[in-house]
């Protein structure tokens, strides 16, 4: 196994007649362009109703296409606590994407370029830990937070330390940073002994901008799958204004929905970054998922 | 480019890293990773044989699995969440499967990746918005989406959230909308993987489409459907999101999973035993009890599969 792709060419089923061909083909893309549509419509939907006035959004039979624009909605649902549930979200995905990145690839160096039975080991450890449902453990991890912070004196639940903290090591990155790792050259390395450069400085200066690829991939994998949490901030952001914005979502659920209009624009500016994202960078994430399936 | 082979014996190893790095690094990591994950998961063992709840504590022996498997709720829980992905997993395997075979059918790369990405979209927004809009759009007045679209095609409104009959179902097909793209591109990744000579040959030997398909497509394909099948049953099993935003609240102290616990999925279960509830002892020996039910699920799976596709 290589981190190269094999060099076979994609399967293209053979057919018959060229001529002939065209037609399924035409169909099956037909097909699967109103497949498409039909997963849209639930983004459709909220789209539209998210600059519907309230009038409308409780006009029967709803409507496809708004009469009334509005985008007052906005603002409206930003107002309170809202902004803080973002702001809440981006410190907790983005400290924990960057850390991720940091420990993984390291990690990966050291498996990787300074091997020894105990890295083995330690990755075995590892990769045995990623089958173990977050829900089993979640209870004790809550316990073990808690005496950390009893031991040591500082406050750990119910802030970001606290939620960040069981995110600093993670399976799933060390996994994937330790195969692009293969990619890079012994005698790069060594020629940067050779000059002098410390450990750390070659792979800060030397390796890490060739894994940069795997590194970016990473990134925004974890900050997706981070900004998409909902059960650890449940337990260890205890207060209102720690909520991140999927526990934000969640449990203000009642509120909004009393106020539909609200709650649509609420949930599309909580896409938002998300789609962003994914807009500019789907490359990587396709590519990232693709070669190792797996969810961190 | 000369790199080691990723499986290289360990024999020849040191026992520790060489350089300073590696040795502050790895037992640093080690540690942390030892008390972030391994020392919870032996505490929830631990906690199991324990009566624990806020100001208790003292040792039970096997008590709160004897009580645990005696609750009629954690019966329940089991048997929706095995219903659960018993029809979670079907569908969203088949449904990955369909639109992978389809999306294989485009030749032209641009075409395909722009067909992938947006199919792939819907998996990477944010579950919990996705979850609470799908909520609103299954509203059973004539307001919600879906029975306004059945209304178009004549028929009768479902009453989809609020019904014992249906809760489970409409949390299935939010799922299987939300992963269909996800499940698409790991099929994807394995059809691409399939030789083109392996159809050019069979085509000469003058196999039908479908033939080719039987003969080839779906035994190469097993290794690939083995881990989508894993990956698909393990996600159903830890399903909590889904239930957590869009089911109806319960009895005392507003659990969710309604309506009449018919989606108390056992993570949920799990959460507000442990959570909810602080019956942290009892909480832990369900907490155990689903660990070795996903353990075993994943082995008997990787086992069964493996098996099937040695040809």
């Amino acid at each position: 196994m290589s981190t190269k792709p094999i060099a076979i060419r994609p399967a293209r089923p053979l057919t018959v007649g060229r001529l002939r061909a065209q037609v399924p083909r035409i169909a099956t893309l037909v097909l699967l362009g109103l497949v498409a549509l039909v997963f849209a419509i639930p983004f459709y939907w909220l789209l539209i109703s998210s600059v519907k006035t309230v009038g409308e959004l409780r006009a029967i039979p709803p409507t496809w296409w708004p009469h009334t624009f509005t985008l007052a909605n906005f603002p409206r649902a930003w107002s309170g606590q809202f902004g803080r549930f973002m702001l809440n979200s981006f410190v907790y995905a983005g400290l924990s994407t960057v850390i991720i990145t940091f420990t993984s690839s390291l990690i990966g160096y050291v498996l990787i370029k300074d091997r020894s039975r105990l890295g083995e080991w330690f990755f075995w450890f590892v990769l045995s830990a990623a089958m173990v449902p977050f829900v089993t453990y979640l209870l004790p991890l809550f316990l073990v937070l808690l005496k950390i912070q009893d031991v040591l004196g500082v406050p750990v639940i119910n802030t970001y330390a606290g939620m960040v903290l069981p995110w600093v090591v993670n399976p799933f990155g060390i996994f994937l940073m330790r195969q692009a790792m293969f990619g890079v050259p012994d005698e790069l390395l060594d020629a940067a002994r050779i000059d002098g450069a410390s450990d750390f400085t070659t792979f800060a200066r030397i390796v890490f901008p060739l894994v940069q690829q795997s590194a970016a991939a990473l990134m925004i994998l974890s900050f997706i799958f981070r900004y998409d949490d909902l059960l650890w901030p449940l337990v260890v952001a205890q207060d209102q204004s720690m909520y991140p914005v999927t526990v934000g979502l969640a449990e203000f659920v009642g509120d909004y929905f009393t106020e539909l209009d609200l709650f649509n624009a609420a949930a599309l500016m909580a896409m938002l970054p998300i789609a962003v994202i994914y807009f500019f960078l789907q490359r990587y994430i396709v590519e990232g998922i693709a070669t190792q399936g797996l969810r961190g | 480019m000369a790199t080691a082979a990723p499986r290289a014996a360990t024999s020849g190893l040191p026992l520790f890293p060489k350089r300073p790095l590696g040795r502050i690094v790895l037992p640093v990591a080690g540690v942390f990773f030892f008390v972030m994950i391994w020392l919870p998961v032996l505490e929830t063992f631990y906690l199991s044989l324990f009566h624990k709840e806020p100001g208790e504590f003292y040792f039970i022996g096997l008590t709160n699995y004897a009580r645990m498997f005696g609750d009629e709720l954690w019966r329940k829980s089991l048997s929706v969440t095995i219903t659960f992905a018993l029809m979670d997993v079907p569908a969203a395997v088949a449904s990955g499967l369909v639109v992978a075979l389809m999306l294989n059918t485009i030749k032209r790369t641009g075409v395909r990746a722009i067909f992938t990405a947006s199919f792939f979209f819907a998996y990477v927004v944010p579950l919990v918005a996705v979850a609470l809009v799908w909520r609103f759009m299954y509203l059973p007045g004539p307001t919600g989406l879906f029975n306004t679209l059945l209304g178009l095609v004549g028929v009768n409104p479902i009453p989809w959230l609020n019904s014992e009959e249906w809760a489970l179902r409409s949390v299935v097909i939010l799922r299987v909308w939300k992963q269909t793209g996800y499940l698409a591109l790991l099929f994807l990744a394995g059809l691409q993987s399939i030789p083109a000579v392996l159809y050019e040959a069979a085509a000469v030997d003058g196999a039908a489409p479908w033939h080719r398909f039987r003969h080839v497509t779906i035994p190469l394909l097993m290794p690939t459907m083995a881990f989508v099948v894993i990956i698909a049953t393990l996600g159903a099993f830890l399903t909590f999101t889904e239930i957590y935003v869009m089911t109806q609240a319960e009895g005392v102290g507003s659990t969710r999973g309604g309506p009449n616990y018919s989606t108390h999925v056992m993570a949920y279960y799990i959460y507000t035993q442990a959570i909810s509830f602080q019956h942290e002892g009892f909480g832990s020996a369900a907490a155990v009890i689903f660990f070795l039910i996903t353990v075993c699920i994943a082995y008997v799976q990787f086992r069964f599969l493996r098996a099937r596709h040695e040809y």
